[in-house]
């Protein structure tokens, strides 16, 4: 939400990779963002205001409308919807989603938001401490997760219909000082004496999901 | 009304924004209109739900005192706020803390951690000895599933953003407060960590048997710690019951759109649909001049919504609705 430019209009600053990347005119180039500014829902005024006339949920429509200019292959959006409100959180991924149904675009969709991930993504990568621990389709991981973090992790969220939620107890550990083996081990709940000694690899599981974990495979017990 | 916790009689706050020193060219908003709800004195915690410039973090201000009501009461333990800075500061901030969103913004990034939770020591309970003064704050870590021995001693930007959260929930239990005031704790931090800090939220509660005014948009956490639920719209108070029916079975057509754009947590219930551009709406302020606040929105909009604003009835079972579609004066007014 703070990736534009405060001293600059919105006209100005969305023309700008356009015509950085684009053999076109500024008039060419407004053109366009005036057309994707009517994908985003908001009205061609917007391009003579500056960031802080805009809301939140506008902005964010507004960074929307550049990254699509240019008719990308692939977005990839960082928290695109945390910190709004749900009725614009909704609107926003509705926005997403047909980015890809109707344009074909490719999304890395990066968000902390479980719900979000449920209703907007097809596959999920899990991460912990700056490495991938689970990927799989988004209904595998939400129903069967494999490794001990995802289980925590999706045991962790509040349901409407569950009255019962666990933390994942303990600390995320520091980047300055990972801990040996799998970066996991030290709140992992099933941890061996493997796990604090040897990193796990990536193992291909059934279908198309992929687990780092000495409990599958042959990396636990038997070595 | 003595008897309530604390209670809002009719307030409504106005900022004055723009217009220099002279009235001329001032613009108003009214970010409060005519609220009125009461918390009576027992343990509980109150959802206040609604968008952003709904109000909610207003009445958070209010409720610290940080802010005074243009017009109406705002009564804590049946006396008003600014009195009770005048006559007894202390108590009032011993008895009525808060927990802000933003876990960066609190710390002074140049101390370390603990250094609020001594100070809060020292000024509201006089507890001047350090070592007196740790072994408590060791204590309520420890009870709230902390490790101290992770945590003291550590800069701000050295601990994730629950934890800093969570560090505020340790100085509630140390102060031990009548009232917690939490303004979107949790939306900004992840999954794990904020069904810790809920869990701690609920065991205060029980603990303590403190209150709590639970300021959020998401209304899943909601329905998971609160008893009621406040739903609040451009200022207005439109929407009132306990926290599972609302969220169940809303009524206000505002709240039905707020539970509607709830993203739910399952991948086999997606009600996200795709869709080639949204709806171009206009720049201009989406709050309607008069009638009701929401009717620009309203899929039920009526005549009546145009020309008066409707005032909260009581439909039963505890449920306070805003809305001409649930009120007799719409038939009266139809008909007649």
């Amino acid at each position: 939400m703070n990736s534009l430019n405060p001293v600059l209009t919105i006209e100005e600053q969305a023309t700008d990779a356009l015509i950085e990347h684009s053999n076109i005119s500024k008039n060419e180039a407004k053109a366009i963002i005036e057309e994707k500014l009517n994908v985003v829902g908001l009205p061609k005024e917007v391009l003579r205001t500056y960031p802080h006339e805009l809301s939140g949920g506008m902005k964010q429509r507004v960074i929307i409308a550049i990254a699509i200019a240019l008719n990308p292959s692939l977005v990839v959006a960082d928290e695109p919807i945390t910190a709004l409100d749900v009725v614009v959180q909704k609107s926003l991924l509705r926005l997403l989603k047909g980015l890809r149904d109707n344009y074909g675009v490719t999304l890395i969709f990066v968000s902390h938001d479980m719900s979000a991930h449920a209703q907007l993504v097809d596959r999920l990568s899990i991460m912990y401490a700056g490495k991938i621990v689970e990927v799989g389709s988004t209904e595998d991981i939400f129903y069967d997760p494999q490794h001990p973090y995802t289980k925590l992790l999706i045991s962790s969220i509040p349901r409407l219909e569950k009255k019962e939620i666990r933390g994942i107890p303990g600390i995320a550990p520091s980047p300055l000082n990972w801990p040996k083996g799998c970066r996991f081990h030290t709140r992992c709940p099933l941890a061996m004496e493997i796990c604090g000694v040897k990193e796990p690899e990536m193992l291909q599981m059934d279908g198309n999901r992929l687990v780092a974990c000495h409990l599958y495979g042959n990396g636990g017990e038997r070595h | 009304m003595t008897g309530d916790l604390l209670s809002l009689d009719g307030v409504s706050v106005v900022f004055k924004i723009g217009g220099g020193l002279g009235l001329i060219g001032a613009k108003h908003v009214v970010a409060l209109n005519d609220v009125s709800f009461t918390l009576p004195d027992k343990s509980e915690i109150v959802a206040l739900v609604g968008e952003s410039g709904s109000g909610k973090s207003t009445i958070a201000r209010l409720a610290l005192g940080l802010l005074r009501p243009t017009v109406g009461k705002i009564m804590y333990k049946g006396r008003e706020i600014s009195d009770w800075l005048k006559v007894d500061k202390e108590r009032f901030r011993r008895e009525v803390q808060s927990v802000f969103q933003d876990p960066y913004g609190i710390y002074n990034p140049y101390y370390k951690v603990d250094r609020f939770l001594y100070i809060a020591l020292r000024k509201l309970l006089h507890i001047n000895d350090a070592e007196h003064a740790r072994s408590l704050i060791v204590e309520a870590m420890r009870s709230l599933g902390m490790r101290p021995e992770e945590l003291l001693g550590r800069y701000p930007h050295q601990l994730s953003g629950g934890e800093r959260q969570r560090l505020m929930l340790v100085l509630a239990l140390l102060i031990k407060p009548r009232l917690l005031i939490a303004d979107e704790p949790v939306s900004m931090i992840d999954a794990s960590l904020r069904a810790i800090f809920l869990e701690n939220l609920l065991e205060l509660k029980n603990k303590l048997g403190l209150s709590c005014l639970y300021i959020t948009h998401d209304l899943i956490t909601a329905n998971y710690v609160a008893d009621r639920a406040l739903v609040l719209c451009h200022g207005r108070l439109v929407e009132a019951g306990k926290s599972e029916e609302v969220i169940r079975d809303p009524l206000h057509p505002y709240t039905k759109l707020l539970v509607d754009s709830m993203l739910l947590p399952d991948p086999r219930s997606v009600n996200v649909s795709s869709v080639a551009s949204l709806d171009v709406r206009r720049l201009s302020e989406l709050k309607p001049e008069r009638g009701c606040v929401f009717r620009y929105r309203c899929p039920y909009a009526m005549k009546i919504c145009e020309d008066k604003e409707p005032v909260l009835n009581d439909v039963g079972r505890d449920r306070r609705v805003a809305c001409f579609l649930y009120s007799d004066q719409t038939i009266s007014t139809q008909l007649g």
